[in-house]
């Protein structure tokens, strides 16, 4: 019983930990813009990170090292040190872009200006790391984030287009705005592959002292935890596509993204997007912060866990308590947290191939996983769609930004 | 002659942890000294930033340095060294026979937790929060 309550709690917050400002602001934008078309891109990237997710949390049951610790000491430290100053600056902005996400879900309430509430949202996230367990993090605010279940009860009331969602599952490239699809492809693909998802993962499975007899319940959390998450993020397109697309309302601000819940829920309708999207993005700018303080413990070795006190771990304590201002600061000084998103989540596509291809020589090598290797199909599968993307990343990228 | 220990492999980039289970630090340079007509000799490991970042770039390596020199609690001439005479064993973790605190790997972790974290509201406590 008490396994089975474990599995539940890890897919519950796999879910919450899956669906973040990325998730839901690519999803918007991708539904608003191709309809259900891009649908192919969120199965596929899921499919990918299901395989990724279970690697990292089988090399924590099996080495007791999280993927940051084991490439430091498996590739080295000048490897290491491309890695650090990589996600560093992507982490800073996924920070950014979540805290943005709680102000403008809080802006969405209120009506206030969402930079008045950037430094208060940042001071609630350190203060809840600075006394909270890993549990409560991990835990408490992810299981708060099942309130996205809100999107699917959206798209069912409207009668979601089986048919054509179905027809969508095979790629296929657009009919017109070309640099935009793939620019939105990238960034539904980054918002999958966030490199903190990954290392907060593995750092979890080692928080709750995983061992060999947790690598089943791993597979089955990584499975349906993801799958779940992704038919939420399925839902949002959905819904988008059913509700801004016909209207002609293309997402340029959270502000016209809320709106596809004013169909199905009316006067509702708006409340409940700023409550998914400020859960969600509370959710995921603490896991991003905790993150940060793991990259730099991990990669130099430092004592590290959210269950010790500030006092006992002062190094890890330091760069949480660093990060988050500066990602408060971030969101003030870029300004549109939208747009903030949706870069960050191309540049996670980008810096996908630094950490997933040491994942996977992590994952063929006897030292550290022992038997339980992987298999051929799954080495084979993730590097064809890391390489894909980020080869679309960097045609997309470049094409979006100039063309505005 | 013992077994064979391949430094780059099962030494160097690894975590060292004391024999309570504590993170000293990763292992981010190795200390040989030259002996006449004998083959060097592993005398230490060490645990700096400076030996870390001067194998990116020598430069970085020398500017962590003199950072080190110029603000680390205690300005020690010699970065933070385990010697080797405490190598417990070697593989993805380095296991050595001395406390940390018999070594100034964790000077700023120390004097951050007294500075710095002691003086935040719930910071003077140590131990576990659950």
């Amino acid at each position: 019983m008490k396994n089975i309550m474990n599995v539940a709690l890890g897919i519950a917050s796999s879910i919450g930990g899956f669906l973040d400002v990325g998730a839901i602001a690519t999803a918007a934008l991708a539904g608003a813009a191709f309809g259900v078309q891009m649908l192919w891109v969120l199965v596929l990237g899921t499919l990918c990170v299901m395989f990724l997710t279970e690697m990292v949390g089988r090399l924590a049951c099996v080495s007791h090292h999280s993927l940051v610790d084991a490439v430091r000491e498996r590739c080295g430290f000048r490897y290491f040190s491309f890695l650090l100053i990589g996600e560093l600056f992507v982490d800073l902005l996924v920070l950014a872009a979540e805290i943005g996400g709680v102000a403008v879900a809080l802006h969405l309430l209120t009506g206030i200006d969402y930079r008045w509430f950037v430094p208060i949202v940042a001071f609630a996230l350190w203060l809840l790391i600075w006394l909270g367990t890993f549990s409560i993090v991990q835990n408490g605010v992810s299981l708060l984030g099942l309130i996205t279940l809100a999107f699917v009860v959206g798209m069912w009331w409207m009668g979601p287009p089986w048919h054509e969602a179905m027809k969508a599952m095979v790629p296929s490239a657009p009919s017109h705005d070309a640099a935009k699809y793939w620019f939105i492809a990238v960034g539904i693909i980054g918002a999958l592959f966030e490199p903190f998802m990954l290392n907060f993962y593995a750092s979890g499975a080692i928080e709750e002292k995983w061992s060999l007899k947790d690598i089943a319940m791993n597979r089955v959390t990584a499975v349906l935890g993801m799958g779940f998450g992704a038919v939420i993020a399925v839902s949002i397109v959905m819904l988008s596509a059913l509700t801004l697309g016909p209207h002609g309302i293309q997402v340029d601000s959270y502000e016209q993204a809320a709106l596809m819940m004013v169909q199905p829920f009316g006067s509702w309708g708006i409340p409940l997007f700023a409550a998914c999207l400020g859960i969600a993005c509370f959710g995921a700018s603490l896991q991003v912060a905790l993150n940060l303080s793991y990259l730099f413990a991990q990669g130099f070795g430092w004592n590290w866990s959210e269950n010790l006190r500030p006092h006992a771990d002062a190094r890890f304590a330091l760069v949480y308590t660093l990060a988050i201002p500066v990602g408060a600061m971030l969101v003030i000084v870029l300004g549109d947290p939208l747009q903030i998103t949706t870069f960050s989540m191309a540049l996670n596509a980008l810096l996908a191939p630094v950490i997933v291809f040491p994942l996977l020589i992590l994952m063929n090598d006897r030292y550290y996983v022992r038997e339980y290797r992987n298999h051929i199909v799954g080495n084979i599968f993730v590097a064809a769609i890391v390489i894909i993307a980020f080869l679309i990343a960097i045609v997309a990228i470049p094409l979006e930004v100039l063309g505005g | 002659m013992g077994e064979p220990l391949p430094l780059a492999r099962d030494v160097l980039d690894k975590q060292v942890i004391d024999p309570d289970g504590c993170k000293v630090g990763k292992v981010d340079g190795i200390v040989l000294t030259l002996r006449e007509r004998r083959p060097p000799r592993v005398i230490a490991m060490e645990i700096s930033q400076a030996a870390a970042w001067r194998r990116v770039h020598h430069r970085l390596g020398d500017f962590a340095d003199w950072l080190r020199t110029k603000f680390e609690p205690g300005h020690e001439e010699r970065p933070p060294r385990v010697l080797f005479d405490h190598f417990v064993r070697g593989g993805i973790d380095v296991r050595i026979d001395i406390s940390w605190k018999r070594t100034r790997a964790r000077v700023w972790e120390v004097w951050l937790e007294q500075r710095v974290i002691a003086k935040i509201p719930g910071g003077r406590r140590g131990g576990r929060k659950d």
